[in-house]
């Protein structure tokens, strides 16, 4: 019971500075969404817009929409189940909203677990710039159907502002149509259906993957280290944010 | 006649002797490589959360949770190795289905024999016969610390060489294998053509800030190198029985078929609390490798005390160490004698490979209180037979 009590606290505490952080410091906020490849994703948005001399900020993994995003937003570690060390995170997280830094970049991560969740989410920030990765069954236990889960994205989708960028995955069915109705600038990208930005002849190599990105009528060769398809759409992501952001 | 194929299989020593001595009364065991310590709150309330959601009772992918399988690319990524979640990683029932099912994939009439490096973990060599295989044994260097004889290891291997096997740090004696002798292992699995099955499960109890080096992280070698890891030992979870491996995803595609047969997937209530080790865990790691440090050294003192009886090389790694018993020469009778005499359970060195003859392996990852005690009657137990 007390636990319940405290838990509560902390959130609202957490949710209130989370808030009071963005009106003060105003960054500029990237919000990445979506069932899979979140966190590599997040990383290239990072590396795109360090590679333009741009500062920014992300949080290691987000774990929920409660406690996990406002934790981002300030740039907090958890106090995990210690009260001591809770009442240090609220002490510090104080400090982030009245010390002299400015916000930004923040680049977040939204982790929806349960239907609603965006609604929380979107309670506490509201994005300038939105990217879509995937829609799948894999991750998402508490939800009945894709279309629920979709549902949510397209809640995100329509709190972006006019003057917003919505990157989206294009070989994702459900992600695709979320692009419907948006006013703003839309920057598609996909292996499998032409996009604004397409991957073209992939091929795994002994220390990585080789691949053509097409980006309007120009065609260049990149190479990444990593392993699978899905850090191909994450290069791609990556190319998109330094076109644009 | 039937079981002609598991004849000459046998049961794991160790559990041997962990089953004599569950029939005495008062015995301390420093015999099965269990820590003391239980798993950490953090993870079993993810499995906890898990179960409340009604997520477990249904089999996962054959290959393991999607979500266990990035942030185990995720984790490993950080220590420099690169796989695809999707196709290079598989969920296994801990790092022993993991090699087993790699030795069954990779082992054929052509290729059968397995190097396994003596002393060497005691269920390799039943694992490769499980497989088919042959096991050669290959004598670690006593004098060199039981570090690796390149000369012996090249005169064992031929043609038929499937596989070499290898924990690091290795179980029994806890030596951590430098890099340069990885790689010059690395140069004969390429030019003779065989697998490299690396065992890591202690690779999160390093002491004295010696470098660890894996294989695993080189790129080039992605396609004759599988690495297993069992959540065991780290995260304190042997009961949860839940590892994984990684491997190109050519060597995934085989391995998994045998990994489908017989077990059709990883505990999944499991693959939860694995999410929960490597999401939220990594504090109580630091804390258990403190703990195995201060244990370490103080098993240590008390052979120093027994050095009339015992020798012994300071490990380096792993919760074990590998004492050589100067007195006798036949561990199995010294082990058995030791356990009645004395009710303190500790595994021949035989059961090692041929090489461990005349040692005994003591798990020092018991708590302190033990561990004194055991010693205590390990003391008198040899004094009394002078």
């Amino acid at each position: 019971m007390i636990r319940s009590i405290s838990k509560k606290a902390v959130q609202f505490i957490l949710k209130w500075q989370a808030k009071a952080y963005i009106r003060i410091k105003r960054p500029y906020i990237i919000i990445v969404a979506g069932t899979t490849s979140r966190l590599w994703v997040k990383e290239k948005v990072v590396e795109a817009l360090k590679n333009k001399s741009l500062s920014a900020r992300s949080n290691k993994k987000n774990f929920n929409a409660e406690i996990g995003l406002p934790l981002s937003i300030l740039g907090l570690e958890s106090g995990e189940g210690d009260f001591q060390k809770w009442r240090e995170v609220i002490f510090q997280g104080f400090k982030k909203i009245l010390n002299r830094d400015s916000g930004k970049h923040l680049v977040l991560e939204a982790a929806i677990d349960h239907p609603e969740d965006m609604k929380y989410l979107l309670g506490i920030v509201r994005p300038n710039a939105v990217i879509l990765t995937t829609i799948t069954m894999i991750y998402q236990e508490n939800f009945d159907d894709l279309d629920d889960i979709q549902v949510e994205y397209k809640t995100l989708v329509e709190a972006l502002p006019q003057d917003g960028v919505l990157i989206l995955n294009n070989d994702d069915e459900r992600v695709r149509v979320l692009s419907r109705g948006y006013k703003g600038k839309v920057i598609s990208y996909g292996i499998d259906r032409p996009s604004d930005l397409n991957a073209l002849d992939i091929k795994k190599v002994v220390d990585g993957q080789e691949f053509q990105i097409v980006e309007k009528h120009e065609k260049y060769q990149r190479k990444i280290s990593r392993f699978g398809r899905h850090h191909v759409m994450a290069e791609l992501v990556k190319v998109a944010v330094e076109r644009e952001l | 006649m039937p079981f002609q194929r598991t004849k000459n299989i046998n049961l794991s020593p160790i559990k041997a002797i962990e089953l004599k001595a569950s029939g005495i009364p008062d015995v301390i065991s420093l015999a099965q490589g269990i820590p003391s310590f239980d798993t950490p709150e953090v993870i079993k309330k993810a499995a906890a959360k898990a179960l409340s959601r009604g997520d477990v009772a249904k089999y996962s992918l054959t290959l393991g949770l999607p979500e266990l399988r990035e942030t185990v690319e995720e984790k490993i990524a950080k220590e420099g190795m690169f796989y695809d979640f999707e196709k290079e990683i598989l969920v296994t029932v801990g790092s022993i289905e993991a090699i087993t099912a790699s030795l069954v994939s990779a082992v054929n009439k052509e290729k059968d024999e397995v190097l396994l490096l003596s002393p060497c973990y005691t269920s390799y060599q039943e694992a490769v016969k499980v497989a088919g295989g042959k096991p050669v044994f290959v004598e670690l260097d006593e004098n060199k610390n039981w570090q690796i004889n390149f000369q012996k290891l090249e005169e064992k291997i031929n043609s038929k060489t499937a596989a070499i096997l290898f924990a690091n740090p290795n179980n029994p004696t806890g030596t951590i294998f430098p890099k340069n002798d990885l790689l010059k292992i690395a140069d004969l699995a390429l030019k003779n053509d065989f697998f490299i099955i690396l065992d890591e499960v202690y690779k999160d109890f390093i002491y004295d800030d010696i470098d660890f080096f894996t294989l695993a992280s080189k790129p080039e070698l992605r396609k004759k190198v599988i690495r297993a890891f069992s959540f065991s030992k780290a995260y304190a979870m042997t009961g949860w029985r839940i590892g994984f491996l990684h491997t190109d995803e050519d060597n995934v595609r085989e391995i998994v078929k045998v990994h489908d047969t017989m077990v059709t997937c990883a505990p999944v209530i499991s693959q939860y609390a694995a999410i929960g080790a490597f999401d939220f865990a990594d504090k109580e790691i630091e804390e258990f490798k403190k703990q195995f440090v201060v244990r370490r050294d103080l098993a240590c003192r008390h052979l120093d005390k027994l050095s009339e009886f015992l020798s012994y090389k300071k490990p380096s790694g792993s919760y074990f160490v590998f004492p050589k018993l100067l007195k006798e020469d036949d561990s199995w009778k010294f082990t058995l004698d030791l356990l009645e005499k004395a009710h303190v359970a500790v595994v021949p060195g035989v059961a090692f490979g041929p090489n461990g003859e005349g040692y005994i392996r003591i798990n020092f990852g018991r708590d302190e209180k033990d561990i004194n005690e055991a010693f205590k009657r390990i003391g008198k137990y040899l004094k009394g037979k002078k």
